[in-house]
């Protein structure tokens, strides 16, 4: 109350709202130019698009990753500073009930802001993928003590073939042996105590083998991955997954997404030339150039996100405190302030 | 038959525009009205073609770009209705017509077929945060306007009479209550994204163009609503910071759509 006029002038403008307004527009302009700037591009990448001298200086003021850049994130940390202190200069003087709902509501900015740092900071996330049947240890990925199996994995199509749902139905071992099995889909995570998977990806596994120099090499690969023959002559046996494939077209195109008619495109490249291919079907064998390949079988993988954010309770409990204080602020009746209509002037 | 109602709802506008500029022109009791009946008309073949599509589609048309389109321009249509409780202004009317008649022709060059949702899109989530933009931006826009006629009234158009530019008081004070109301809602697009976002992506917060330009929509008006209260910038500054912050909408609708890619670009 009487404390204001001595206070220090640091702590004066660091609640100011001059501050305060111009770190608003300041962050808004700042976060329009990363808008426009290719984000997170290796180095190299800039001084060929936008020349040599102004690439050198987008990297070297970090706009190639802006947003987490020292100097933004300094500028939202002044203006939580600001927000805090602009709130408990407030708070002293005796609000009333729409003044509370103002303060939760300026706080509530403060708790995502602390929610975000967390979930930057402590969040952990990976990308996997697992083919049907098939477990993975999450340990390697920094999960411990969690064993995934994805037991399915199924697309449901509209009529007009477009997708209308990937789900993999798979079953999560935790370390206090536990056993959870649940269909996971697009917009439909499975949620275990802070661990949470996602629906991400999915694409064709074909399995089989290959005989190179007299030697059997299986394989068990994607859909466009392949077999280093011989890396000095820059050989590579690549596979091709088309699960309905046009016999009378002969391209390797597929004719729709459902494995009506599968098929294994095995292409030889040498130094990223084709010089021989062959289409084979299911238990199959042809050469490719003096190379006998088989393919046995093939399977989905589901390509899934695994993370673990402690953030993210945080920063919905600020999204509903900052409800509860747009409520407080404007639809709480006040017994000092005089409801102001828009036409009175 | 949608088609028909957006066709009716067009050519109503256009006569809208026509109407109101003649009632500016030469103020009469008969134009004035007949425009408020043509956007009205126009407001309910908006809604009916836009109910159509829900039938015809099986589900709420919140999903494309062109059905978005749709719903800004009857939102910006229901606030310009709501606000004429307040105010009624010639000017004001043709400036809503003209900006309805920009979005549809807009709206005109997107495609308009209705595609079943895709996986990312089937959230309860996403439709809360369209039906909140709707009301967000539909305020927004209303304040545009305003802001509009502000700037041209205090340039000395002053003469003409009240019922074409109302007291600069009074337009400053609808443009703030048309601020203070969009605002939550946009806030409420920005939380009901970040968790459609997490439930979909496993990431609330991505600085996905989209993203970052409804975050920007939100900094410049907080910044308004601010100065506004502890500065007293009312008037010239407040309406072009309205103007601005409706700027960066129509950046965030279509800019980022056409030139920015990301995420949200099926959207
Ligand atoms: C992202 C940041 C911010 C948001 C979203 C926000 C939101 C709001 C809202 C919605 C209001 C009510 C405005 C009205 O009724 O016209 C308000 C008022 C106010 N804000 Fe902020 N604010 C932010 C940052 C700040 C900062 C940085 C300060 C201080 C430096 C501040 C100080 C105030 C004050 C003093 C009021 C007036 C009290 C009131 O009407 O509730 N705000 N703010």
């Amino acid at each position: 109350m009487a404390g204001n006029n001595r206070e220090h002038p640091y702590f004066t403008f660091l609640s100011s709202m001059k501050l305060g307004l111009l770190l608003l527009l300041l962050l808004g302009v700042l976060a329009s130019l990363g808008s426009f700037l290719p984000q997170g591009q290796p180095a190299g990448f800039y001084r060929a698009y936008y020349g040599e001298l102004p690439g050198r200086l987008i990297v070297l003021l970090s706009l190639d990753h802006l947003y987490r850049s020292w100097w933004f994130i300094t500028l939202g940390a002044i203006l939580a500073v600001n927000i805090l202190t602009c709130s408990l200069r407030r708070v002293k003087k005796a609000p009333g009930r729409r003044g509370w709902g103002s303060i939760i509501l300026h706080l509530s900015i403060l708790v995502i802001l602390a929610g975000a740092v967390i979930s930057g900071v402590m969040g952990r996330h990976t990308y996997v993928e697992i083919g049907v049947g098939d477990s993975l240890d999450l340990a390697g990925r920094g999960f411990p003590g969690q064993v995934l199996t994805v037991k399915d994995f199924k697309i449901e199509y509209y009529e007009n073939l477009q997708p209308r749902q990937y789900i993999s139905s798979v079953s999560l071992k935790t370390a206090d042996g536990q056993e959870i099995e649940q269909d996971i889909w697009v917009n439909r995570p499975l949620k275990f105590k802070g661990l949470k998977i996602y629906q991400t990806s999915y694409g064709w596994l074909a399995r089989g083998q290959a005989v190179i120099d007299g030697k059997v090499v299986p394989f068990d690969l994607a859909s466009g991955r392949g077999l280093d023959i011989d890396p000095g002559k820059n050989l590579k046996l690549m596979f091709f997954f088309i699960p309905d494939f046009d016999e009378q077209g002969g391209s390797l195109h597929s004719r729709s997404p459902l494995p009506n008619n599968p098929r294994l495109a095995v292409v030889l490249f040498q130094d990223h030339q084709v010089t021989a291919r062959q289409v084979l079907a299911e238990k199959e064998t042809k050469t490719v150039d003096g190379y006998p390949v088989t393919f046995s079988g093939y399977r989905y993988y589901t390509g899934l996100e695994i993370k673990k954010d402690p953030g993210v309770g945080i920063i919905y409990t600020g999204f509903i405190l900052l409800l509860l204080g747009f409520a407080l602020r404007y639809l709480v009746p006040d017994k000092h302030v005089p409801e102001r209509a828009p036409h009175d002037s | 038959m949608e088609s028909s109602f957006n066709l009716v709802a067009y050519i109503l506008l256009l006569a809208a525009v026509t109407l109101s500029l003649i009632s500016l022109w030469r103020p009469n009791k008969y134009t004035g009205t007949l425009a408020l009946a043509a956007l009205v008309l126009s407001f309910t073949s908006l809604t009916l073609a836009l109910v159509l599509r829900s039938i015809t589609g099986g589900r709420l048309p919140l999903a494309t770009l062109y059905e978005f389109a749709l719903l800004f321009a009857w939102g910006i249509l229901l606030f310009y209705f709501i606000s004429r409780k307040m105010i009624k202004s010639d000017l004001l009317m043709v400036l809503v017509a003209l900006l309805e008649v920009i979005i549809l022709s807009y709206s005109n060059t997107l495609s308009s077929g209705t595609r079943p949702l895709m996986p990312a899109l089937q959230s309860i989530w996403l439709q809360f945060h369209v039906l909140t933009a709707i009301i967000a931006y539909g305020a927004f826009g209303l304040s545009f306007c305003l802001g509009l006629i502000y700037l041209l009234k205090e340039k000395g158009y002053d003469s003409i009479g009240e019922s074409i530019l109302p007291p600069l008081a009074k337009i400053d004070n609808l443009l703030h209550w048309s601020v203070a109301v969009g605002f939550p809602f946009m806030t409420l697009v920005l939380i009901t994204g970040a968790v459609w976002a997490e439930e979909v992506w496993g990431r609330w917060w991505g600085w996905d163009p989209k993203e970052t330009w409804a975050l920007i929509t939100w900094l410049i008006y907080a910044a308004y609503l601010h100065a506004r209260k502890t500065y007293g910038w009312r008037g010239k500054r407040a309406a072009i910071m309205a103007i601005v912050g409706f700027l960066a909408v129509l950046f965030t609708l279509f800019g980022v759509s056409l030139l920015l890619p990301g995420a949200h670009s099926y959207v």
